[in-house]
């Protein structure tokens, strides 16, 4: 701060309470600076170290004894831990501290201007200026008036007349509007946590509910909310590469006595109600109804099951063998295309994903495509892609099937295999069935396809898709945000005042009327340490003078 | 009437307008993108791959030319004839307008190649493109008020490390237009990214700012008084004032960029602060440059340390903006490497 006895502080250096010294020193720049550099550094561990995980997740990637260590520290909730919500409180308490220490000087500041001042011991600039406007102190006040000045004091200095000038009288402001700001987003971001909430709702279509699940850690605990909200239509739309493009909800928020409100809510557009606020942020399979037929192939005649089921059930048959249905997907969109680097992209249809899991064949999960029967699509624990095949006819078809399984019991009794005898097994097999044998070539090609497919693979079942029902839900993120009001208006002070404390300065200017050399002194003093926007203002002002004194010259 | 003005011994030159100039080029890159635009309008098909676009060749043209003017600049170390300063500078501008109409050419282009068209800022090849734009853009605003074109070869170099960056993704593939996931359509997303990048671009000029103080430290300090560094290297207190003055715009529209991201968000993501990786390294991006004001304003510290305060907080800024997207994961996803 300059020498001046205008900006003199009206502070505490006589009182020694300590109040006084607490605030003198949280508001510090060591500990200020410290604990802005803490937070930063705290803060890139949480980036770096995954946050809310389950144990196992870490215990497999830190192994246990750094698991307990950096459990113990809560350094799996970071920035929910104890020691972090303290260097935040200290960053706000020093921020807050350093509104009290040099509040009063700056209020006292941004009063009005007081007396004439004398000319300043020490300035920050200023310049002398040979010039008729010398014996004219009116044209001089009426040019620092046209550049911004609006307070003005004139006095007498050894019988020369001496005018003082000041603008940007509220700029000191800016450091109550920054430092304030940055507390106020702090409170607002209290007060969200303290009386908030922030949860998710998974609502199928159709279907009504008021709870709401809010993470807590790891776990879970639910909310109730004063009113139900209904899922009436769930839409999705895709991209050609089979992408979501778009989805939305349409939901009604009613109570006992009906309807209360309603709306299409879409991922940037939320439903916002009495403080509650719905966003759409994800969706999900609600248990689509699915179709499929199962073709065992470990027992004798290759028996059919059809199953009229839906996503997410398990079914077993109490001898360890378990089906999951896992996934229903509407779209698989590939490139087709032949030519490297080109794209065709298209659409394959609906595929289904069953987990079969049996302690003969272990654990495989199948991807049966609708469109597709013949297609082989399984990938077995610990692949990393799925493997695809021909299968070669469509295991619906029985006959085919049938005749599978028959060539299958000749070629096992086969000592020797090579393609006399295989050709003999067929023709076996062919017979055994009563097939024409004009139709050989066309059964010999699927049913060899499918040995050898099966050969390779080993799988113990296949399975046809031939329908399904689709059932969404639709995944909310419903908030309670008290605290955003006051942030918002947080957020626009703290511009406000950052502007103001990088471009706008109190500056006051003082001109010295020397009559007898034909001459105006200037010096200006400037508020702040950085005085580089002083140099472009005195050679403004030292133009603008120039320039009135040839025209009333 | 003398017109050189002299405060505190020193001559100092009135500040110049440069409103109209800056006008007139605006209007310049709108009107070749417009032509830019009705020259492509009929070419275009779905599908189209990407090195066909008109787009991503005129980025190649504007990345030779900014080449050229960082060679220039350079070269204007040793051969300090205004000519090759104002060729540099020349050169700079045209690369500059070059990306600016490649991108808005682009704009126009996703909407015919892809299913629905997008501002061209989302993802990390786009917004690269956009970042050295942005970092040339403020550097010539400023080289334009000081009138002073040694420091273009400090700060070009940032830009052509931008450009290499860039060539590499598109070696990686990831050059095309892609389709937006439903998050990102969102009018915040335009002053959100443009506000970010122009912080970023003022970041990077400041990190200029902080090499070239540097330079002209270790000349001084080796006391041979006509060496190049010294006949062409501004001032110790100008670098220290470029360096002061980019951190400041930047610092700034930094703090809005953050701000309209939180808004995003919370019309998004459902809250305005999810400490997500990208959002936790923006919050230490701003506490690097606030503590570097408050050094200043409070301490008042100049010289090496600020200037290496600056070099290094560009190198925070440079992990938030690239690092974060190819290192961590996070809601930000969207901008990684696939």
């Amino acid at each position: 701060m300059s020498n001046d006895p205008e900006n003199r502080t009206p502070d505490n250096s006589q009182a020694s309470g300590i109040a006084v010294r607490l605030i003198r020193f949280l508001s510090s720049m060591p500990v200020a600076v410290t604990l802005l550099c803490l937070v930063a550094l705290a803060s890139t561990i949480g980036t770096v170290l995954v946050q809310n995980r389950e144990p196992d997740y870490y215990i497999a990637n830190l192994g246990p004894s750094w698991y307990r260590l950096l459990d113990a520290l809560d350094f799996f909730d970071m920035y929910g831990s104890w020691w972090f919500i303290t260097i935040m409180t200290l960053l706000v308490l020093s921020v807050s501290a350093a509104l009290l220490r040099h509040g009063p000087r700056f209020w006292h500041v941004s009063r009005p201007l007081q007396a004439m001042r004398p000319w300043p011991k020490r300035s920050d600039g200023g310049f002398t200026l040979a010039t008729p406007l010398a014996a004219d102190t009116q044209a001089v006040e009426g040019v620092l008036r046209r550049l911004g000045y609006t307070e003005f004091r004139s006095g007498e200095e050894q019988g020369r007349p001496l005018l003082l000038a000041r603008k940007g009288r509220y700029s000191r402001l800016g450091f109550f509007f920054v430092h304030g700001g940055v507390v106020l987003i702090c409170i607002g971001g209290l007060i969200t946590s303290q009386l908030g909430f922030r949860g998710v709702m998974n609502l199928p279509e159709a279907e009504s509910d008021d709870k709401v699940y809010v993470q807590d850690g790891n776990s879970y605990r639910t909310l109730q909310l004063p009113f139900k909200v209904r899922n009436d239509d769930f839409a999705i739309s895709f991209y050609k590469t089979g992408m979501p493009s778009e989805y939305s909800s349409q939901l009604t928020l009613h109570g006992e006595d009906g309807d209360i409100i309603s709306k299409r809510i879409t991922v940037n557009d939320p439903l916002r109600y009495q403080g509650i606020t719905f966003y759409q942020a994800s969706f999900g399979d609600a248990g689509s109804g699915v179709n499929f037929t199962i073709h065992d192939l470990t027992t004798p005649g290759f028996p059919e099951q059809r199953v009229e089921s839906a996503v997410h059930k398990e079914l077993e048959d109490g001898m360890g063998l378990k089906l999951t249905i896992k996934e229903l997907r509407q779209h698989n969109v590939m490139n087709m295309a032949t030519e490297e680097g080109k794209t065709d992209l298209q659409d394959a249809g609906a595929s289904l994903d069953i987990h079969l899991s049996s302690p003969s064949s272990g654990n495989i999960t199948y991807r049966i495509y609708m469109a597709y029967p013949h297609m082989l699509a399984f990938g077995r624990t610990g692949d990393e892609e799925m493997t695809y095949d021909n299968l070669g006819f469509a295991p619906a078809e029985r006959e085919k099937l049938q005749l599978l399984e028959a060539y299958l019991a000749e070629v096992g009794q086969l000592k020797v295999r090579d393609p006399d005898s295989n050709r003999a097994a067929f023709t076996q097999a062919m017979e055994k069935l009563q097939l024409p044998l004009s139709r050989a070539t066309e059964l010999g090609t699927a049913v060899a396809t499918a040995e050898s497919a099966l050969r390779t693979h080993k799988l113990p079942m296949l399975f046809t898709f031939s329908g399904y029902k689709p059932k969404m839900y639709t995944g909310l993120q419903v908030a309670r945000d008290p605290g955003s009001p006051l942030v918002w208006s947080a957020c626009a002070l703290l511009v406000i005042g950052l502007y103001m404390m990088i471009y706008m300065h109190e500056k006051r200017i003082w001109v010295r009327f020397d009559r007898e050399q034909q001459q105006l002194e200037v010096c200006a003093l400037l508020s702040g340490k950085d005085k580089h926007p002083l140099n472009t203002t005195l050679a403004r002002l030292q133009q603008e003078l120039g320039s009135a004194s040839s025209t009333t010259g | 009437m003398n017109n050189t003005t002299v405060i505190n011994g020193a001559p100092v030159q009135p500040p110049r307008s440069i409103w109209g100039y800056w006008l007139a080029m605006l209007v310049l890159t709108l009107g070749l993108a417009g032509l830019a635009i009705t020259g492509e309008a009929d070419r275009l098909a779905p599908g189209i791959p990407f090195i066909d676009l008109l787009s991503y060749k005129l980025t190649g043209y504007a990345n030779v030319l900014l080449g050229a003017a960082t060679l220039l600049y350079l070269a204007h170390l040793w051969f300090t004839q205004p000519a090759v300063g104002k060729w540099a500078t020349g050169l700079a501008t045209a690369g500059m307008i070059g990306l600016l109409v490649a991108l808005l050419t682009r704009w126009f282009e996703t909407h015919q190649v892809l299913e629905e068209g997008h501002v061209p800022i989302s993802n990390l090849y786009e917004v690269t493109i956009f970042f050295t734009a942005l970092t040339t853009l403020i550097y010539l605003i400023l080289e334009s008020l000081s009138r002073n074109r040694h420091p273009g070869a400090f700060v070009l170099p940032i830009v052509m490390a931008g450009i290499a960056f860039e060539l590499w993704l598109v070696s990686r593939g990831q050059a095309g237009p892609q389709n937006l996931v439903p998050a990102l359509k969102s009018y915040w997303m335009h002053a959100h990214v443009l506000a970010n990048f122009i912080g970023y671009g003022a970041f990077a000029v400041a990190c200029g700012g902080g090499v070239m103080y540097l330079v002209r430290q270790r000349a001084e300090a080796r006391g041979n008084s006509d060496g190049m560094v010294m006949r062409v290297v501004p001032g110790l207190g100008e670098c220290d004032n470029l360096m002061y003055r980019s951190i400041a715009i930047g610092f700034i529209t930094f703090t809005i960029a953050t701000i309209l991201g939180a808004a995003w968000a919370y019309d998004a993501w459902g809250g305005y602060w999810s400490w997500d990786p990208k959002e936790t390294w923006s919050l230490i991006v701003w506490i690097t440059y606030a503590v570097y004001l408050h050094l200043r304003f409070v301490k008042g510290w100049a010289g090496s340390r600020m200037a290496w305060w600056a070099i290094l907080g560009f190198g925070v800024t440079l992990f938030c903006f690239i690092g974060v997207n190819m290192f961590l994961s996070g809601l930000h996803s969207y901008g990684q490497l696939s």
